[in-house]
């Protein structure tokens, strides 16, 4: 097996070959542009951190069509009983697994695989998929919108108020390790409303690579709540690009949630379209062991009357590390935008690091934009203040994390998403009540 | 006063890094007894109240301390917690995201499997807790705010007579309790506090001034300048203290 770097070096046209016309015309555009930028060299800024040499020198089998039995069962079990009202789509290293869906709804909604949707309404991908691939600066982003096989597809009626909770989960099989392209694609039509959650699964504890690619389209005053949440995976990588366009009046509310894997870099971009549109968007992670995480936000003011508020908390234990990039750009002849970026870390042990680069790019007078980072460790105070009440030292410190990170889970809007991420995180405190920060 | 021994206390000398500040202090306190200790600005009595709660900032050089007879000062912080110690903080902390309801639920559960008790769930806590915020006459908005974040100065300090009452400490050290607050919050502070007495518990009252001593009235006054106690009485030492000042006192014990 050749390792990721050479295998794209020998490639010369992106690998699948069946499609529309439009989506062989955007893969090739968007391999060409891969091929023109070339893997992140170490003189990138915007990939200066992130550990991506053992990512690109891995060699990455391909993963298989269907899994095995013990894994789909061990999906099934990971999976549950899908809660009432709730509809399901899942992938598996990248491709839709009807067996595993459930995409019932109530009314004219449609979730299923993206790439029959795409060839039942050609003009679909024309308008929403992988817009403008000559202009993109990510190769990973470029990367999957010229290789991924399948994808999954949501689209919401205008003025629906989706009455199902929707579950996208994008699973990583067991064995490997993998390369998989898996990409959602949503659209919620003018008016129309929907509480979606992406939930990241690996099975295995591959150091299996994941490039994923997101895109949601907000039409005029559609509203969507987006929870996103990733587990932990001991080794694995994930590289996602989440874009999400927002038209006039549009309002977006984003929570992502990371306790894993080792590396993950994801890049969100909110680009407003039409005045008045609102952006929500906060994050959370936990992270121990060496994981690292680059939080990457972009808020594209292109238009006047905008709001977008940011707000990213990370808890750090042992060598992990966190990098938190945002950039705020105010367009000429934006007046009104309105932005807000803050980051806050908490440090557990002396080998975490944290990053955090709020910045703004402001090319008009009439803005309300602020900032701020802090960085700061459990204080001692507080600690033997819990403990002055009977509470051991690692209780004490377990609570403190949990009041540090479940700021963001209050102000999810959705509550059923909130308790999915209180599951995730509790077994995180668990292994975090060992540890000892600097005393 | 025929209560037993709870603490004792003799010749305690403790600081922090190098400076000394109580310099060989003494202490009985028997069950059912009230003691004030009152004395100027750095005379030793918040060194006094963090070292027999455990604080680790605080060195001990010398002397020993007795809780029902066990040594106190090898004890870590949530131990003494658990014998049955409790410090009343006089700049209770902040803790945003933690909410007062599971923080008081946890810490009373802690207690109770430290006395070979099942623990409350929350329906039964709930209960509990409701009745004993009674006590200084807390909102019930209090449970679902962070502990002691945003709160008010009297707040803080209601907190904090809450968590003792949920917590039913043998012995309660409370650190000037009274400073900061208007005359309606240390009415509310003092009654509460004033409930909690019971022939079997002993309480430590940390003041600066007669104010709190009002309305609590102590069975010993101790008065603590330079790090040890200088003089001991009954209530009315409290009274000829305001009249006459810390110095004139203090010269006076040392003449």
């Amino acid at each position: 097996m050749t390792d990721l770097l050479k295998l794209y070096n020998d490639r010369t046209a992106p690998r699948p070959t069946g499609g529309t016309p439009t989506l062989r015309r955007l893969r090739a555009a968007a391999y060409a542009r891969f091929k023109e930028r070339g893997w992140p060299a170490a003189d990138w800024e915007d990939w200066r951190y992130v550990s991506l040499g053992p990512v690109l020198e891995r060699a990455y089998a391909d993963a298989p069509a269907e899994l095995a039995a013990h894994g789909s069962a061990a999906l099934e079990r990971a999976l549950g009983p899908l809660p009432v009202g709730h509809v399901r789509a899942v992938l598996v290293n990248g491709r839709y697994s009807a067996r595993h869906s459930s995409a019932e709804f109530s009314c004219g909604a449609y979730l299923g695989p993206l790439t029959t949707a795409v060839e039942m309404e050609p003009r679909l991908a024309e308008r929403f998929l992988g817009t403008e691939p000559e202009r993109e600066t990510n190769p990973f982003a470029s990367l999957n919108l010229a290789e991924f096989t399948d994808g999954v597809f949501l689209s919401v009626p205008p003025d629906t108020a989706l009455a199902e909770r929707v579950e996208l989960w994008l699973v990583t099989g067991p064995g490997g390790p993998h390369l998989s392209f898996p990409r959602i694609l949503g659209i919620l039509g003018a008016g129309a409303s929907a509480s979606v959650l992406v939930r990241h699964l690996r099975l295995g504890a591959e150091a299996s690579l994941v490039d994923a690619a997101c895109e949601w389209h907000l039409l005029d005053g559609a509203r969507l709540t987006l929870a996103e949440a990733a587990g932990p995976g001991p080794a694995g990588s994930r590289i996602q690009t989440t874009d999400l366009y927002l038209d006039r009046n549009a309002h977006l509310d984003l929570t992502s949630l990371k306790t894993g894997p080792a590396l993950v870099r994801s890049e969100t971009r909110v680009r407003f379209k039409g005045e008045g549109a609102h952006a929500d968007l906060r994050g959370l992670a936990v992270l121990a062991g060496t994981s690292e995480s680059d939080e990457r936000v972009l808020a594209d003011h292109a238009v006047p009357g905008c709001v977008s508020r940011q707000y990213y908390k990370h808890v750090l234990a042992d060598a992990s590390r966190a990098e938190y990039n945002s950039l705020v750009d105010v367009h000429p002849g934006s007046t009104g935008s309105d932005s807000k970026q803050l980051c806050r870390n908490l440090l557990l042990s002396r080998q975490a690091r944290a990053a955090a680069r709020p910045q703004l790019l402001i090319r008009n007078d009439d803005v309300a934009c602020s900032h701020g980072a802090a960085t700061g460790q459990l204080d001692p105070n507080e600690i033997f203040y819990l403990r002055t009440r009977g509470l051991t030292d690692a209780a004490a410190r377990t609570l403190l994390v949990r009041g540090f990170a479940e700021e963001i889970l209050g102000l999810m809007p959705d509550a059923v998403w909130r308790e999915v991420f209180e599951l995730v995180l509790r077994e995180r405190y668990c292994a975090l009540a060992g540890e000892h920060g600097p005393a | 006063m025929s209560g037993k021994v709870l603490l004792e206390i003799q010749g305690l000398t403790a600081g922090i890094g190098e400076r000394e500040i109580l310099k060989g202090f003494d202490l009985s306190v028997r069950a059912g007894e009230v003691h004030a200790i009152m004395g100027p600005n750095g005379s030793g009595k918040s060194t006094l109240s963090k070292v027999l709660a455990g604080d680790p900032h605080y060195k001990v050089t010398s002397g020993t301390v007795r809780f029902e007879g066990k040594d106190l000062l090898t004890m870590e912080p949530e131990a003494r917690a658990l014998e049955g110690v409790f410090l009343a903080f006089q700049y209770p902390v902040e803790i945003p995201g933690v909410n007062n309801a599971s923080f008081l639920r946890l810490a009373y559960n802690a207690k109770r499997r430290h006395d070979g008790k099942s623990e409350a769930d929350p329906l039964e806590f709930d209960e509990l807790v409701r009745e004993r915020m009674g006590v200084v006459s807390m909102p019930e908005t209090f449970l679902t705010r962070s502990v002691n974040h945003g709160f008010s100065g009297g707040e803080k300090k209601r907190n904090e007579i809450v968590q003792m009452a949920v917590l039913e400490p043998k012995l309660a050290i409370l650190d000037e309790t009274d400073s900061g607050l208007d005359i309606d919050a240390l009415r509310i502070v003092a009654e509460g506090i004033n409930k909690l007495r019971r022939p079997d518990n002993a309480m430590i009252l940390i003041t600066h001034y007669n104010r709190l001593l009002e309305y609590v009235r102590p069975d010993h006054v101790h008065i603590l300048a330079n790090g040890r106690i200088v003089r001991s009485g009954g209530a009315q030492l409290a009274l000829e203290l305001e009249k006459k000042g810390y110095d004139l006192l203090t010269a006076e014990a040392k003449g």
